[in-house]
């Protein structure tokens, strides 16, 4: 006599069973001091705690788990990147004359707001930042990779004239004043490589047509005026910012297409301007030997 | 059998108590607790036989310890709750046993065939049946109390899985689970434990020894 439990099942031996009913430990059940004393277990706070905290383990190990953690990984760090990006202009930003900017600066290049923030720091740590705006991410004391974008917000001073000038007359002094005066707000605009290629296709489009102007006398454009043009372009680039206006004083360089004025440059002192009818006003800083020599040769043109 | 009982009733499944136990409800536990402590300590206590009966409290209250420690772990994945209990006192009985000094054989595996008795084997004794005579009632307490002595002459892996199977009523797919073997495997196992208790039993409450 057998009873099948399931069909798949093997039969079970009912005398077997029914001895087993039977036998003398059958009814046999836990003492109850050990039954409270598993419950106590059980129910005990710390178990309890330890239930929370289990969880909370397996939360963390569902994090720990390789894809969980990659995620998490990469989103830490572009967490980290975002805030050291966005954080970088006042923690690195070179040092500041934001103090001294006129309020007519105010529409200068965006890059002055961060700028206006930099601690204040020497103005001759700026020149020497700012002479040499194209080696300055090496000479930078910011090291993280932001400084690489510094030079290009950074603008080149008036004063930064690699080999230093000699003491100068008072009168000269004066006038370099006052030149700083109406230019200091230009050291907070960024730096542009090269605004001048309008100028050089109109130049090979429109060579013979093309004629300058100095003063009294009128020149025709020709290679020696090319040459001049490319000096020009070699030597400011990288230097040219968007400045306010054109200098007080300087003797103008015009280039016109018949009577139509194309375009107008200054050399003065350290600086070459270039004023255009439809790209505004640009200014760069030279080194003093290379604005002398751009300012002399157009004097030598010869007249047509 | 008590599943199908407690699904009619709408009580919860051991599964359902476990995870409410585990989300903090000591209640569930205490439900468990009295579905399975008859049967899981009869199982430890016939397991471990009578040399080591004395430490039937000790393994009983390790393997529901066991459980309370382990209930964030636990998941429902292929093996009910009454499974993974029994698995885990089997555990600890083999760890008591081993500790007794005793040789532990898990393979359980027996030469020959088992012995199959034929319908002639039990014309003698009394047939099953829910309520005995007193006469008969007498007989079947001397079966029982031959019957664990006769368990206790069994290899444990067929002890264990001669009383999972017809004790406990677990089915054959479940004895095999919890002695993490294969089906067949447990299969022979309860064949040959069968066949010796058979053996045993015949012997002992033959005709001549009512």
């Amino acid at each position: 006599m057998s009873t099948p439990h399931e069909p798949s099942d093997m039969a079970r031996d009912a005398w077997l069973r029914e001895a087993l009913r039977h036998a003398p430990d059958a009814d046999v059940t836990p003492p109850p001091a050990l039954r409270e004393a598993i419950l106590r277990q059980a129910r005990h706070p710390a178990v309890r705690r330890a239930g929370l905290w289990q969880r909370v383990e397996a939360a963390l190990g569902w994090l720990a788990r390789p894809p969980v953690a990659a995620g998490l990984a990469t989103l830490t760090l572009s967490t980290v990147i975002v805030v050291m990006w966005r954080d970088s202009p006042l923690d690195e930003a070179p040092a500041p004359v934001a103090s001294r900017l006129p309020p007519a600066a105010a529409p200068a290049p965006s890059a002055a707001v961060p700028v206006e923030r930099r601690a204040a720091a020497p103005k001759a740590a700026l020149r020497e930042r700012v002479q040499k705006p194209q080696p300055a991410p090496k000479a930078a004391p910011a090291p993280r990779s932001e400084a690489g974008a510094a030079p290009a917000q950074e603008p080149p001073s008036q004063d930064a004239a690699a080999p230093r000038p000699a003491p100068a007359a008072p009168a000269t002094v004066m006038a370099k004043r006052e030149r700083a005066a109406s230019t200091e707000a230009l050291s907070f605009a960024p730096t542009v490589l090269d605004p001048l290629p309008p100028v050089a296709q109109l130049l090979a489009a429109r060579g013979p047509a093309l004629h300058w102007s100095l003063g009294e006398r009128s020149i025709a454009h020709g290679s020696a005026q090319q040459a001049w043009f490319e000096q020009l372009r070699s030597l400011a680039a990288g230097r040219w910012q968007r400045a306010p206006g054109p200098p007080a004083s300087g003797a103008p360089l015009r280039l016109y297409e018949g009577d139509e004025l194309r375009a107008e440059f200054i050399v003065s002192g350290q600086h070459v301007w270039w004023i255009s009818p439809t790209q505004g006003t640009w200014r760069a800083t030279l080194d003093e030997a290379d604005a002398a020599q751009l300012q002399a040769q157009p004097a030598r043109w010869s007249p047509t | 059998m008590g599943q199908t009982s407690r699904c009619m009733t709408s009580e919860p499944s051991d599964d359902d108590l476990m995870a409410a136990y585990a989300a903090g409800d000591a209640t569930a536990f205490e439900r468990l607790y009295e579905r399975h402590q008859a049967s899981l300590y009869r199982f430890v206590r016939r397991l471990l036989g009578r040399a080591l009966t004395s430490h039937t409290d000790e393994v009983f209250q390790d393997t529901w310890l066991r459980v309370v420690h382990a209930r964030a772990r636990w998941q429902p994945q292929g093996a009910t709750f009454r499974t993974w209990l029994f698995t885990l006192a089997q555990h600890r009985v083999i760890d008591i046993l081993r500790r007794s000094g005793r040789e532990v054989v898990l393979d359980g595996a027996d030469d020959g065939p088992p012995w199959e008795p034929d319908d002639a084997a039990w014309q003698h004794w009394p047939a099953p049946a829910a309520a005995l005579p007193a006469e008969e009632l007498a007989f079947w307490r001397r079966a029982g109390e031959r019957l664990l002595g006769c368990l206790e002459q069994l290899p444990l892996p067929q002890r264990s899985a001669f009383l999972l199977h017809h004790d406990d009523g677990l089915a054959l797919a479940d004895v095999a689970t919890i002695l993490e073997v294969g089906f067949e495997t447990a299969k022979t196992r309860v064949r040959y434990a069968m066949s010796k208790l058979r053996t045993c039993m015949g012997a002992y409450l033959g005709p001549e020894a009512r």
